[in-house]
């Protein structure tokens, strides 16, 4: 409550002290209460609409001045009016005064369809050994050659040499073998036994190609262990040249799997090189790069691959408010694929092993365990009956047992609607729940269960320490990049297409190069210690590789990605990224309204209502001597569209330097690129942009659009309105933003922290300072 | 032999009654007397590896009786139904070790393409370089409305390791496309039946769920509860469709799997039956009429402790004729196999021909063989093929030689100067006998003389 009177000074707002609206009140009360009800909920009678609304005070005020009380607008104007005004705003008018007095309620949601597959795999995942550990810096699978060599006697002796993979090769899955091996003794006398294995991390959930060029034969498993039969089997090679061969795999995003792979390599092959390539759900096919690699070895993960309808997101974000038959069927399929893989590894989830005396009891335990792993929290001895002991007895065994067990949990409804009240004592368990869906989109891991069992999750610092713990977790980056993607649209490049005859050398292979690009920026800022959100929008460098650096560098780059630097005028940060900008273009010309409307809504953070009519922009129509900014000009001269394009065209035209694929450019159609303009804010003063960096840098300091981010970013990660967290919630997470420096890991733990609280009621807000300080002790 | 981990199965299928109402009374529904669908005719082939002892397996040469050795006794029920042909060799050369050609040319009929695997001899070889005769039946019959079934062919294993070359592929989609066989029991069950084996999961706990729905529910909000409403609505919906699908014409039972059965060497006798179970099944529900029984593979080292043999297969098949003790040990293996054949036969012969008079194995063309002739010559000569069963133009109650020496050669060259004929011609007699008839099949030298005459 008290951080009240804050949000109506960043409104606009000079009258909002005590002393004023105790007069308003009062003038309310004597003039207006009649007609407009106590909390302005009007009257039927004398049809008197309920007074809320949008309107600033000092809009409001000039209303009140001007129109009221009706025919004797003389009682009340000037002061007095403005003094109502702020009364009626703070108690009733505005949507935050109508959040307080009546706060929206927060709606039952089920499981979106990647919250379903996470969770899936994270409640079998939990008891896999290994599942869930924390990957090491270093990149790169491990290597070992074994073969012949010959002795000083003339002997055969047996060799194994064993790398780290990127010791001698280069950025990607990529060797010829006989320069991994080196010096080593292993000669050209027999075949050479190569085995590369470790994890491969994938990033985003989806199907995977995995292709493999190689003269010899080669086995590859992608999340699998040795005893299954490899997913790409071609030790066999019929025939002698080079062999590609590819298979497709599903897998759930965040997380590390099994990789492994294995050929042998006759003498006369040693120099040949092996290559192992990957399409990553949004890429281009190319050498699986060295980021993604690591020498740990990772269980296998239950992968659900039943494909789900998809969730509304009519609300902005992703959300599982309604349910169907479709639904429900893929959950059901779903839950049997769990069932399939817990019985394909039950040894390992249970502890124990083929024949042993107390496999029984064991697996007993295994899916009590699992059960709780899925409802989220412990079963009393009711349950215990109706979730185990009754499915076994029916059965006739635990075994037997296992299939209805799993599938029974997972299409439960406490596992399917993860925030259902736990009861009495339940809090932690439903705090817990909250945390790791916020950050996880999952289940909650062994530690926050634990945490949440032994009633350490009750204050704001406890949870606060567990959500920093959760967001080192490739998971929580899952999830913060599925932010990112939503904020710059990235959902929109799926068909980008540009004239070849213009665009030469656009193609597909670029444009995933590009996204890998965007991606590799955002995850520099994002995960760096100062995490912060004006580095976005001001940063003056692109991540190119050679492909890239051919068509947007100035000069030739060798090697894999790297940050290239540029005049701070020519690129800041995402508004010039070229990913966006290729985006927001025709397909052979810029779209300076496409860019508009993306820079106003999800950078500046300013509201647009719909077009009142469609209107296509249709080149033909246009003088072709006429330059792109003067034909948008002149399709939204009319007074109608201004209202909205005297903000989209400004920011549409600050881009007008990047042709349709996001290069630099001086010219259009010959003619010199204009791309300065006056801009009119919401708030505050007209302001010149002379280009991209003016809007970058307008938004990097502007309250509104970091607003607009915080409350972008809150719905993403907690999926649900942002009011039915109280009417504090608003400002107080914007102050920890401002106050941390616009860190955005910050900004995630503070999200967390009150979708976990279930509100953001300031008295759960920690200091700001505090709050920094343990950022750097945890990242020290 | 090493498998790896065993998954457990369930036992709670096929119990329902709704799966499996028809298990007499059959032959209404699948139009016996509509007279215009031809017999079914049916092929299976079992195999066994690492050869056989031929003194105890091959019967004495006879054209109108048959008395069986030690090796086949356990079908001694079935003597008049069986056709013993000897004489028959796998003559493809090239690439490759014997135990590779005998395997992965058996039933291709033509040579391995050259490739990077080394055998223990001769040059090293990739896959066959053709399609197998089970493969290219099937593809005819799928061709044609009357003879397609749902699979058209189906290839099951017992005990095959998990791992892909020439040893262990005897079936081929084509040249270099080796198709694997599935071991497992419980995959098998998932192929043919999985449907209905998740839909009595499903229906199993789906009571569970409703219960558990109305609790939650009580505690929320009239609102909240509005979407559990849907849910259990949904549910509801989901219990009916569920208890109607499925309830169309199985004509055979879904077989009872024992769950506790894990996939590992020791469990092997257990497995075989199932698998068989199974195999009759998919047959009897007319899901495919071309099947095979892999057991093991070539170069096998299964250890059949079930049978008090305590060392690998293949090793105990290198020991020379003079080991009396190994000699035991591999007939003692050999009738084991020979008792699954008859287990099979059995359920062929037990199970009422759906839609026609007589039995399944009246259908069914039976025929169990082998990588080798012998294991410790490596010979692929005097492969002991054996048929039982019913197929046109090939009549059982026999023992034939084809490589029969002329009488006036003398019996003191026999065994060295027998005249071999190319297992191609076998596979032409099978191709007749399905309906199917072909001129050539795999390498078309050795095809000449065509088909072998069985009738």
């Amino acid at each position: 409550m008290k951080l009240w009177p804050v949000w109506l000074a960043c409104a606009g707002s000079a009258v909002a002290e005590p002393s004023g609206q105790h007069h308003g009140r009062q003038i309310y009360q004597k003039l207006c209460v009649e007609c407009h009800g106590a909390n302005g909920e009007g009257n039927d009678e004398e049809f008197v609409d309920p007074l809320y609304g949008e309107k600033s005070v000092e809009a409001l005020a000039r209303r009140i001045h001007r129109t009221m009380p009706e025919d004797e607008e003389h009682l009340c104007v000037d002061d007095d009016a403005a003094a109502v005004a702020a009364y009626i705003h703070q108690a009733f008018y505005s949507p935050q005064a109508r959040a307080g007095l009546n706060p929206p309620r927060r709606d039952l949601v089920r499981l979106t369809a990647p919250q379903f597959k996470q969770s899936v795999a994270d409640v079998v995942g939990r008891f896999m050994g290994g599942h869930g550990r924390l990957l090491p810096e270093k990149r790169g699978l491990s290597f070992k050659a074994s073969g012949l060599h010959e002795d000083s006697a003339g002997k055969n002796k047996f060799t194994n040499v064993k790398r780290h993979q990127f010791e001698r090769s280069g950025e990607d899955l990529t060797f010829n073998v006989r320069e991994m091996i080196g010096e080593e003794p292993i000669t050209t006398r027999s075949d050479i036994t190569v085995n590369l294995s470790g994890s491969i991390l994938a990033e985003e959930t989806g199907s995977y190609e995995f292709v493999v060029r190689s003269a010899n034969g080669f086995r590859l498993r992608v999340n699998q262990d040795h005893s299954q039969l490899a997913v790409l089997d071609r030790w066999v090679a019929s025939g002698k040249d080079i062999r590609e061969a590819g298979v497709r795999v599903e897998l759930v995003g965040g997380r590390p799997y099994a990789l492994h792979f294995e050929t042998v390599v006759s003498p006369k092959d040693q120099h040949a090189t092996t290559e192992v390539l990957w399409k990553t759900p949004h890429g281009a096919l190319e050498r699986i790069p060295k980021r993604f690699l690591y020498s740990v070895w990772s269980p296998p993960v239950a992968v659900v691959t039943t494909s789900f309808p998809a969730d509304d997101a009519s609300y902005g974000y992703e959300r599982g408010s309604g349910i169907s038959k479709d639904w429900l069927l893929a959950v059901n399929r779903g839950a049997i694929e769990a069932a399939d893989f817990v019985e394909a590894n039950l040894n390992r989830l249970a502890k124990t092993k083929a024949g042993a005396k107390d496999r029984d009891r064991k697996v007993r335990e295994f899916l009590g365990r699992f059960v709780e792993a899925a409802l989220r929290r412990p079963l009393d001895s009711d349950e215990q009956k109706s979730f185990l002991e009754g499915p076994i007895n029916r059965a006739d065994g635990v075994i037997p047992a296992l299939r209805p067990v799993v599938v029974r949990a997972l299409t439960s409804p406490e596992f399917l609607y993860p925030e259902l009240p736990q009861g009495e004592g339940g809090e932690s368990r439903e705090t817990a729940a909250r945390l790791a869906l916020v950050l996880w989109d999952s289940v909650p891991d062994e530690a926050l269960a634990k945490a949440a069992a032994k009633r350490q999750l009750d204050s704001p610092q406890a949870i606060e320490r567990q959500a920093r713990r959760m967001l080192d977790d490739p998971r929580a980056r899952l999830k913060v990049r599925g932010f990112f993607h939503h904020w710059l649209e990235m959902d929109r490049a799926e068909d980008v297409s540009k004239d070849h005859e213009r665009f030469p050398g656009f193609d597909e292979q670029l444009m995933a190069d590009l996204r890998i690009s965007l991606e590799l920026f955002l995850d520099e800022i994002v995960w760096s210690e100062s995490s912060d959100f004006r580095q976005l929008l001001l940063a003056d460098y692109l991540m190119l590789n050679p492909r890239l650096a051919k068509v947007y560098g100035e000069q030739p780059t060798q090697g894999g990605f790297q940050k290239v630097a540029f005049d701070s005028r020519k690129r800041t940060g995402v508004i010039t990224h070229p990913y966006l900008l290729a985006t927001l273009a025709y397909h052979d010309n810029t779209s300076p309204i496409h860019r508009g409307v993306f820079l106003t809504r999800n950078i500046v953070g300013q509201q647009l209502k719909p077009p009142p009519e469609a209107t296509a922009f249709k080149d033909a129509d246009f003088d072709p001597t006429m330059t792109m900014r003067e034909k948008v000009s002149e399709l939204t001269r009319d007074k109608s569209c201004m209202a909205c394009h005297s903000t989209i065209n400004p920011l549409g035209f600050s881009l007008e330097h990047y042709d349709a694929i996001g290069r630099w450019r001086a010219k259009d159609g010959g003619r010199a690129i204009d791309a300065s303009s006056d801009f009119l804010p919401e708030t505050g003063d007209r302001i010149r942009l002379r280009g991209a960096r003016d809007v970058a840098e307008f938004a990097a300091s502007s309250p509104i659009a970091h607003r607009a981010f915080v409350r972008q970013m809150f719905h993403h990660l907690v999926k649900h309105g942002m009011a039915s967290y109280g009417r504090d919630a608003d400002e107080h997470l914007y102050r920890r933003f401002r106050d941390s420096d616009f860190n955005i890991r910050e900004l995630c733990v503070a999200i967390a922290k009150v979708a976990a609280l279930g509100s953001g009621d300031s008295s759960s807000a920690q200091h700001p300072a505090d709050a920094t300080k343990s950022l750097h002790a945890n990242t020290q | 032999m090493k498998y790896y981990d065993r998954r457990n199965f369930l036992r709670d299928l096929g119990v329902s009654a709704a799966l499996a109402p028809f298990v007499g009374g059959l032959p209404s529904l699948l139009g016996k007397d509509s007279g215009a669908a031809p017999a079914k005719q049916r092929l299976i082939v079992m195999f066994s590896p690492n050869g056989t002892i031929p003194e105890e397996f091959w019967p004495e040469i006879s054209e109108d009786s048959l008395s069986f050795k030690r090796i086949l006794e356990p079908l001694e029920d079935f003597r008049d139904r069986t056709l013993a042909l000897r004489g028959i060799a796998n003559k493809i050369r090239g690439d490759g070790d014997g135990h590779m050609r005998g395997m992965s040319c058996l039933l291709t009929g033509t040579e391995l393409l050259p490739g990077n695997i080394q055998g223990g001899g001769n040059t090293p070889a990739g896959w066959a370089g053709g399609i197998s005769i089970d493969q290219e039946l099937k593809n005819r019959l799928q061709k044609n409305e009357v003879t397609r079934t749902r699979f058209g062919s189906i290839e099951f294993g017992v005990a095959v390791p998990n791992r892909a070359d020439p040893w262990t592929r005897m079936c081929y989609a084509g040249a270099d496309k080796p198709l694997a066989p599935i071991s497992d029991p419980e995959q098998m069950l998932a192929k043919l039946y999985g449907d209905a084996k998740d839909k009595e999961t499903l229906l199993g706990i789906v009571d569970g769920v409703k219960d558990d729905i109305g609790r939650v529910a009580r505690k929320l909000s009239s609102e909240d509860r509005e979407m559990l409403d849907q849910h259990l609505t949904l549910v509801r919906e989901m219990e009916v469709e569920l208890s109607q699908a499925g309830q169309k014409e199985l004509i055979h039972p879904v077989p009872e799997i024992d769950p506790a059965v894990e996939l590992v060497n020791d469990n092997t006798p257990e497995l075989s039956r199932m698998q068989i179970d199974l195999l009759v099944s998919a047959m009897a529900n007319d899901m495919t009429r071309i099947g095979t029984l892999q057991f093991m593979r070539s170069v096998g080292q299964a250890r059949m402790h079930w049978l008090d043999v305590q060392e690998g297969h293949h090793g105990l098949s290198h020991e020379p004729d003079g080991n009396k003790d190994s000699r035991e040990k591999l007939i003692r293996i050999n009738r084991w196999f020979a008792g699954e054949l008859a287990y099979l036969v059995r359920r062929l012969h037990d199970t009422p021909e759906p839609g026609a008079d007589g039995s399944m194995l009246d259908h069914t063309l039976v025929i169990w063989l082998n990588e080798l002739g012998k294991g410790n010559s490596h010979t692929l000569n005097d492969i002991p093929f054996l048929m039982i069963g019913g197929a046109p133009g090939i009549r059982m109650g026999r023992s034939l030689d084809f490589a029969q020496t002329p009488k006036h050669e003398g019996k003191a060259k026999q065994g060295n100067k027998r005249n071999f004929v190319a297992h191609n011609r076998l596979w032409l007699t099978v191709a007749e006998a399905m309906g199917q008839p072909l001129d050539s099949f795999g390498n078309a030298d050795l095809c000449a003389g065509g088909a072998l005459d069985l009738g």
